[in-house]
């Protein structure tokens, strides 16, 4: 009798607390139930599992999931429209950090703070594992304005096997004076990106090149493309675009005019068509072999030079730190849309997903995958799957400045810039001419902005 | 039939004609034409703000849209001229009774129904100076390999090759469809005659297309001057400024700046200067 | 003997054209079926393991499917209004006389003088307004009224063509303009209005800035839901955006099959004679 009783009252207390769990399950979903999250963005790398993720998460709540994939600066015309007629049909947006200071600027974005402290549950969301460095740059004047979970950081790349080869080892030594390694200083980049740049015909550790090779590659087509690029030099100079205490461009600063000096002096080495190119074409022309070197957000060696799938040269590539300077830091993430009708659902399939242990399976999922998250980062599994974590955390960990400033001018400002950087590479101007031009049509464009009298 | 009947006649095929072109396409220009009189900031500000003549002062120091001007009439004349020409010989050339002709026509006119970005993608796949198979074929050729986009020698002459391309079919459509026109009785009688191909192309063909053939190089001329996905896609306007025609700058100052005034300054030129290239075909053309 | 070698040298031209229209094209297929890895060897390779990965991905996303439809009706009303309000006007200007015609036929040409752009917001707000922001129906209202302007264009000057000595004759036989209008002019001008009803369910097809403003989820249409395969800085989808291009083409293969026939049947030389 006694046993019998025992178990009646195990049993009795297993329903009651799995009712009460299962009632709370039932609650969450009735609360937000038949709602449809409509996201609106760029079909990112990242983005793409995030969606993925979100739908299966949506369900369990009850409510459905809805992704518009738009490249982000048409995304960007749709929203200003949308925000400007009082439309309220997104919910989350797709935020980069190149028009995330245009977002904010319209109001697009609604800070985040008071939904984390009204309806945020803590354990979940886990702020303290984001890395301080990421948080902050989703901040603008201390409110938070989207959830990072691609912190895209430059590393410089290159090729081991060209390294380690004692034919070219030996050729470096005898023309330089020094020993061939992964360089740590930019003068001893421009040094191997010089040695490394071949032609047909000639050799490469022995064998006669049937195309041409290049020491290093970049994308330096008009705008983002370039800039992406310029900036991790910006970095290594100490140089930034402008002053944020007196919102003054600072583009002919000696830093800013010997970043652009050193960037346009690699042009010798690039392939010809670095002028058009994207990182995407960058990276894959890398990756066929065509490259000894290449400075690229880490995600992309991930995505590409590494992935044997894409790369004829996947297993040749090594990771470690862009020579000295700064970090270079872009942030992008997941913002809710200021207008939607939805937030506090929207907020709450948000927490969900950047939940660390729904962040860690993704990023042992994808290859190019890797949240700002410090339990992510110092795994042992993740580190595993993820050969530029290691660098990437040292990276992060480093104070760094961002030269992709939250102004919406920033897209105008760097269409400038990069337009007199390539002026600089075709010979036309020389680069102080080109950096006082700059300065002189930014001042004005931030006059017309008002940030400026 | 009476005079009134006449006049409900005309209005009956004219009104709805022009009342929709009123309301959908010129009250949006008056409002345009009122935005160039304004500072806009559609980032920044809520409204305009009237600055007068100010816009279209900086439009015309503006060195850099001044020179995009000249540009984009090289490219159009140079585009249009080619495709009239290339239009015209395969209209010519598929007049005339062939097998599977609808089939053939409409391979013909494939590149023109591909979207302008798909259109651009490929180009610019082809031009990669290594990788494409453009250079590669004039490597087995033994022709030299010029770098298509990549230089400012050949950048605008790329862009002129892919308008060709994608636009040309337009011209063989219309200049086809109109001599289809042209009854065959006249042809068939000249030929009949003892007329030579040359001769009756000259003497009749020609005349009775001159009024088609001046329609579509207008029409196609204005379109060609608003180019903008294939530049944008394969080259952005660079490099430097070798293709910054005058869509580019106008998409700046829209789309990046969001400097509305200018946009709608540069808006109005566009249109001025259009419009004075056609007065003297509209002041011809019998109405 | 002359004429075999006309033949020959004509069959040939044709084909030659052929070839440079279709090669593009061919490299697009191409490349769409090309697995990344070999996308940038040098040379580039011409046979190798194809891939239909891409067109599967694509295929596989079931909800997409809605937007050829909304393609499909969007571009197939606008032409057909367009055609018929155009053609309507095209005559009036060249069939009556009346006050300011010249003026008002400069107002029509006009619009096609500037970019599109320019009346982006205008339009934006003014569909707000009516409540037809992302549907059908709007998107159908605004191609509509891109397309008008052509067809008065392109239709007047095929209408000037038709012998004055015909609608004369019919008009004095007791015929009202309209029916002669539709029963003589059209037909004679048959090849034009297909012509031109190709040109613009093109443009209306392809018409990517509008509709991506304009539309949210609910009439979206192809070229919007090519444009979300854009992803231009970080990745390389050429694959995909190739793959997806060509299969956005299909749908108006069957459109053009339809228009073919109008547009290669000759003159009705029967009214001509009669």
């Amino acid at each position: 009798m006694k046993k019998m009783s025992k178990v009646v009252l195990v049993c009795l207390i297993a329903v009651l607390v799995g009712g009460v769990f299962a009632g709370q399950g039932l609650c969450e979903k009735t609360k937000y139930a038949g709602i449809t999250i409509r996201m609106l963005g760029p079909r990112h790398n990242w983005a793409i599992p995030m969606a993925e993720t979100c739908e299966k998460l949506a369900e369990e709540m009850g409510m459905k999931f809805d992704v518009t994939w738009i490249e982000w600066d048409d995304a960007l015309k749709k929203v200003i429209l949308d925000l400007k007629s009082g439309s309220t049909t997104w919910d989350i947006l797709v935020t980069l950090r190149m028009s995330m200071g245009q977002y904010i600027e319209i109001g697009a974005l609604t800070p985040l703070d008071p939904l984390i402290q009204d309806i945020g549950d803590p354990e979940t969301l886990g702020l303290d594992d984001f890395l301080e460095s990421a948080l902050e740059q989703a901040s603008y004047e201390g409110k938070l304005y989207m959830l990072p979970n691609c912190t895209g950081t430059a590393l410089l790349g290159y090729r081991k096997d060209l390294f380690e080869s004692p034919i070219e080892r030996k050729a470096f030594r005898e023309r330089y004076g020094y020993e061939l390694q992964p360089p740590e200083t930019y003068r001893r980049f421009y040094d191997v990106a010089e040695f490394f740049t071949r032609k047909t015909g000639q050799t490469l550790m022995g064998e006669v090149l049937g195309a041409d090779f290049y020491g290093t590659t970049h994308s330096n087509k008009l705008g983002f493309f370039m800039w992406h690029d310029f900036v991790t030099y910006l970095d290594g100079w100490n140089a930034t675009s402008y002053d944020p205490a007196t919102m003054m461009p600072t583009l002919n600063t000696p830093d800013f005019i010997g970043a652009v000096k050193f960037y346009t002096s690699l042009v010798p080495f690039l392939p010809p068509e670095h002028i058009n190119m994207s990182s995407g074409e960058s990276s894959a022309l890398a990756a066929a072999g065509h490259a000894a070197m290449a400075i690229e957000f880490d995600d992309m060696f991930a995505y590409i030079h590494m992935d044997p799938d894409k790369s004829q040269t996947a297993d040749k590539w090594a990771l470690k730190q862009p020579p000295f300077g700064r970090a270079h830091n872009c942030l992008n993430g997941f913002g809710i849309y200021a207008l939607s009708e939805h937030k506090e659902a929207a907020y709450k399939l948000l927490e969900k997903f950047f939940d660390s242990t729904v962040q860690k399976e993704l990023a042992l999922q994808y290859k190019q995958y890797l949240p700002p998250k410090k339990s992510v980062l110092l795994s042992p599994e993740i580190r595993a799957f993820h050969p530029e974590a290691e660098v990437k955390l040292k990276n992060l960990s480093r104070p760094c400045i961002s030269n992709h400033p939250l102004l919406a001018a920033y897209p105008s400002m760097i269409d400038i810039i990069t337009g007199y950087i390539q002026q600089v590479m075709l010979g036309k101007i020389s680069p102080e001419e080109a950096c006082d031009k700059a300065q002189e049509e930014t001042v004005q464009l931030f006059r017309e902005y008002g940030y400026i009298k | 039939m009476d005079v009134t009947q006449k006049k409900l006649n005309a209005f009956v095929f004219l009104v709805p004609c022009i009342v929709y072109v009123l309301i959908l396409r010129i009250v949006p220009l008056i409002y345009t034409v009122y935005l160039s009189f304004t500072s806009f900031n559609y980032l920044r500000q809520q409204k305009p703000v009237f600055v007068g003549f100010e816009q279209y002062r900086l439009l015309m120091q503006n060195l850099s849209f001044l020179q995009s001007l000249k540009l984009t009439f090289m490219f159009t004349g140079i585009a249009v001229g080619i495709e009239l020409l290339l239009g015209l010989a395969l209209a010519v050339l598929f007049d005339r009774p062939i097998r599977l002709k609808g089939v053939l026509v409409g391979i013909m006119l494939i590149p023109m129904i591909l979207a302008p970005a798909v259109v651009g993608t490929i180009w610019h796949i082809l031009y990669k100076p290594s990788i494409g198979p453009l250079n590669y074929f004039l490597g087995l050729l033994g022709i030299p390999q010029p770098q298509w986009i990549n230089v400012v020698s050949t950048a605008l002459l790329s862009i002129i090759i892919a308008d060709v391309w994608e636009w040309t079919p337009f011209m063989f459509l219309i200049l086809l469809s109109g001599l289809q026109v042209i009854p065959l009785q006249l042809r068939e009688a000249a030929k009949i005659d003892g007329a030579g191909v040359f001769k009756i192309f000259r003497h009749i063909t020609l005349p009775l297309l001159v009024g088609v053939i001046l329609v579509v190089v207008v029409l196609r001329s204005m379109d060609a001057f608003k180019v903008f996905d294939l530049v944008y896609i394969l080259t952005r306007g660079g490099p430097g400024t070798a293709t910054e025609v005058v869509s580019i700058h106008l998409y700046k100052a829209a789309f990046l700046s969001f400097r509305m005034g200018r946009a709608a300054s540069m808006v109005v030129v566009l249109l001025v200067v259009i419009s004075l290239m056609y007065s003297a075909y509209l002041k011809e053309i019998e109405l | 003997m002359k004429v075999h070698y006309q033949k020959i040298i004509i069959l040939g031209v044709i084909g030659f054209c052929l070839l440079l229209a279709m090669f593009p094209i061919y490299y697009l297929f191409l490349v769409s079926v090309k697995p990344q890895k070999i996308l940038f060897v040098i040379p580039p390779k011409f046979f190798f393991q194809s891939t239909f990965d891409f067109y599967k991905r694509i295929l596989a996303d079931k909800k997409e499917y809605i937007v050829f439809l909304n393609s499909a009706v969007v571009a197939s009303a606008a032409t057909i209004l367009a055609l018929i309000i155009g053609s309507l006007g095209a005559f009036a200007f060249t069939h009556f006389k009346f006050a300011l015609k010249k003026t008002l036929f400069f107002l029509v040409l006009l619009t096609r003088m500037y970019p599109p752009i320019a009346t982006l917001i205008p339009i934006y707000f003014m569909l707000k307004y009516l409540n037809l922001l992302d549907t059908r129906l709007g998107l159908i209202v605004v191609y509509t009224g891109f397309q008008i302007p052509l067809v008065v264009w392109l239709m007047r000057s095929f209408f000037v063509k038709i012998p004055k000595a015909i609608q004369e004759s019919a008009l004095l036989d007791g015929c009202s303009t309209m029916a002669m209008f539709i029963r003589i002019v059209v037909p004679l001008s048959a090849p034009g209005l297909a012509a031109v009803g190709i040109v613009i369910f093109v443009l209306s097809w392809n018409e990517f800035l509008f509709a991506l403003v304009l539309t949210s989820f609910n009439a979206r249409t192809a070229p919007v839901a090519v444009a979300s395969w854009y992803v231009v800085e970080n990745s390389l989808e050429w694959e995909m955006l190739c793959a997806i291009g060509l299969l956005t083409t299909v749908p108006m293969f069957g459109f053009m099959a339809v228009c073919g026939k109008y547009l290669i049947r000759g003159l009705t030389l029967g009214a001509l004679k009669g």
